[in-house]
């Protein structure tokens, strides 16, 4: 079958190798990460954690996609990280289980009482720190799986498959063209920008506010000019709002496969159940 | 004889398709260089607002679908956020697109963002964005210490508030003499002040309280939410605004220019 480049590919450049995971029916591709998504509300130990999340890195390897694709989420993670930390143990601090840590920065009368803020670290906050950052990873490693694996041609053939309406498709179809299209134009605008002695990469805060105000007007004058000519050019090819082709260029089947590693991710979300209402 | 209705084309689809691109393009762009750390997505200014909210005056239902769309895009990449997780707060955008489709529509008001006197606009912006932060402020300090250690909390709640008001207030009335006062009342209501808090509620409720499951610990509820409609404010009124004044004329000329709600 024809193996399309995926968004991932398209969007960062990073391709992923040929894998068993690819190969699977794009519905397969959409309704796994779909099922993990589910899982993932089902967190909520670190059993159900642990369990989960080596589930979801098996399928992220079983995707090929290069490991390298972790650093442009490693900011995400880091500073989700920091927050989750900084909220258990500083903003909203656990006061249950057995105190491992605690000290005293700020102390303020108040005609109430005495308002104190500090660090509290108990071994309950501990555990919820862990599972917190786990679900960050499991959330991080399936959106990768789905971008990493999956072809905005394949979800175009997916959706043509399930007899979605032509017109939807199409857009959906304009929208993911759309992307390439405006970053490019994007970059030509801030070059331009740059040519012209308008230094967006050195400058501050102020004048990269300014450079986006400069740059929103050539990038909607430019939709404006591509709506109407493919408007135009849809319009003059006959090609009705309500049109009912049925022609099929691709054709992808249903295999064995898809059935089980289907089958599987349902079997992990109903483990991932068991787990996380064992209280572990 | 009378006009027939207008139906939907193929400029309208288009159009959504290109604008919903652009404000992911935008989304990705702004939440990269003006991120607010520890909440993936959330931008401290959120250009791409500046888009699908002034697309909602312009396109109707077509620019709130453009504002949830590529907001849906953007919690997949490169926020990380798994696909019913991005479901459930991409409605944060819809809404905000939302705000301005519905005041606008249901009130007829014929967007005529002409300028008249410049300098009100920016004084516009400075006093709704300024009132705005210290009614939030003086509301998130009463919540967190007032109602249970009082003074003096409760007066800095006080103050906050009348004065915040009182500049939100002078904001709206000075947005009247900047132009047509019908349509500045109503963007300076529904396309920043409205827009901003709701997005800003379900946003960060999405991100920390009503999800599935939330990403974020419920503690971070309101510094998530001061972030995003303050930075979303601040791009409303600015940025938005200057893309309201100088592209509504030409838009208008256009077949991408929605009367109604779809067409």
């Amino acid at each position: 079958m024809y193996q399309s480049r995926s968004i991932f590919h398209e969007l960062l450049g990073i391709p992923a190798e040929w894998s068993i995971y690819r190969q699977l029916h794009p519905f397969s591709k959409i309704i796994i990460p779909l099922f993990l998504s589910i899982s993932l509300f089902l967190v909520n130990n670190v059993l159900s954690a642990i369990f989960l999340f080596s589930y979801v890195l098996a399928i992220f390897l079983l995707t090929k996609i290069p490991l390298k694709i972790i650093k442009k989420y490693l900011l995400i993670v880091l500073s989700l990280s920091t927050f989750i930390i900084l909220s258990i143990f500083m903003f909203t601090p656990i006061q249950e289980g057995h105190v491992l840590f605690k000290m005293t920065l700020l102390t303020l009368k108040a005609e109430k009482g005495t308002v104190s803020w500090g660090v509290l670290i108990t071994d309950k906050a501990l555990l919820k720190a862990f599972v917190y950052i786990s679900r960050i990873w499991i959330m991080i490693f399936t959106a990768i799986t789905l971008l990493g694996s999956l072809s905005d041609r394949e979800i175009i053939w997916g959706l043509r498959s399930l007899k979605v309406p032509y017109s939807m498709a199409l857009a959906l179809a304009l929208f993911f063209r759309g992307v390439g299209l405006f970053l490019k134009d994007f970059q030509i605008v801030r070059d331009s920008m740059m040519v012209r002695g308008l230094d967006v990469e050195k400058g501050s805060l102020l004048l990269k506010f300014r450079a986006y105000i400069y740059s929103l007007v050539p990038l909607i004058v430019l939709m404006i000019r591509r709506s109407q000519e493919i408007s135009l050019a849809l319009e003059s090819k006959g090609i009705s709002l309500n049109a009912k082709t049925r022609v099929l260029y691709y054709k992808m089947d249903f295999k064995k496969l898809d059935a089980l590693f289907i089958l599987t991710t349902v079997v992990v979300l109903l483990v991932t159940l068991y787990f996380g209402s064992s209280g572990v | 004889m009378s006009a027939g209705k207008t139906k939907i084309t193929w400029m309208h689809i288009v159009s959504f398709s290109l604008a919903t691109a652009i404000s992911y393009v935008l989304g990705v762009v702004s939440s990269i260089i003006f991120p607010v750390l520890g909440a993936p997505g959330v931008s401290a200014l959120y250009v791409a607002a500046a888009i699908y909210v002034p697309l909602g005056i312009w396109m109707g239902m077509w620019g709130a679908l453009a504002g949830y769309i590529s907001c849906f895009f953007l919690g997949i990449w490169p926020s990380g956020y798994t696909p019913i997780q991005s479901f459930i707060w991409a409605w944060a955008d819809f809404l905000e697109a939302l705000m301005p489709v519905l005041f606008f529509r249901l009130l007829k008001v014929n967007p005529d963002f002409t300028l008249k006197k410049p300098k009100y606009a920016k004084a516009m912006a400075l006093l709704i964005v300024s009132g705005s932060l210290l009614l939030i402020l003086g509301i998130g300090v009463q919540v967190a210490f007032g109602q249970y250690y009082g003074e003096p909390f409760t007066t800095f709640y006080v103050y906050s508030v009348y004065i915040g008001t009182l500049l939100a207030v002078i904001g709206i009335i000075t947005s009247m003499f900047a132009g047509d006062p019908k349509t500045w009342v109503t963007y300076a209501i529904s396309g920043v002040i409205l827009a901003s808090l709701v997005s800003g509620i379900w946003g960060a409720g999405t991100l920390t309280l009503w999800n599935l499951p939330p990403p974020l610990p419920a503690g971070l509820f309101y510094i998530v939410f001061t972030g995003w409609v303050i930075g979303d404010m601040i791009v409303l009124s600015t940025i938005g605004t200057a893309l309201l004044v100088t592209l509504t004329p030409l838009i208008k000329r256009t077949g991408i220019y929605v009367k109604g709600w779809w067409s």
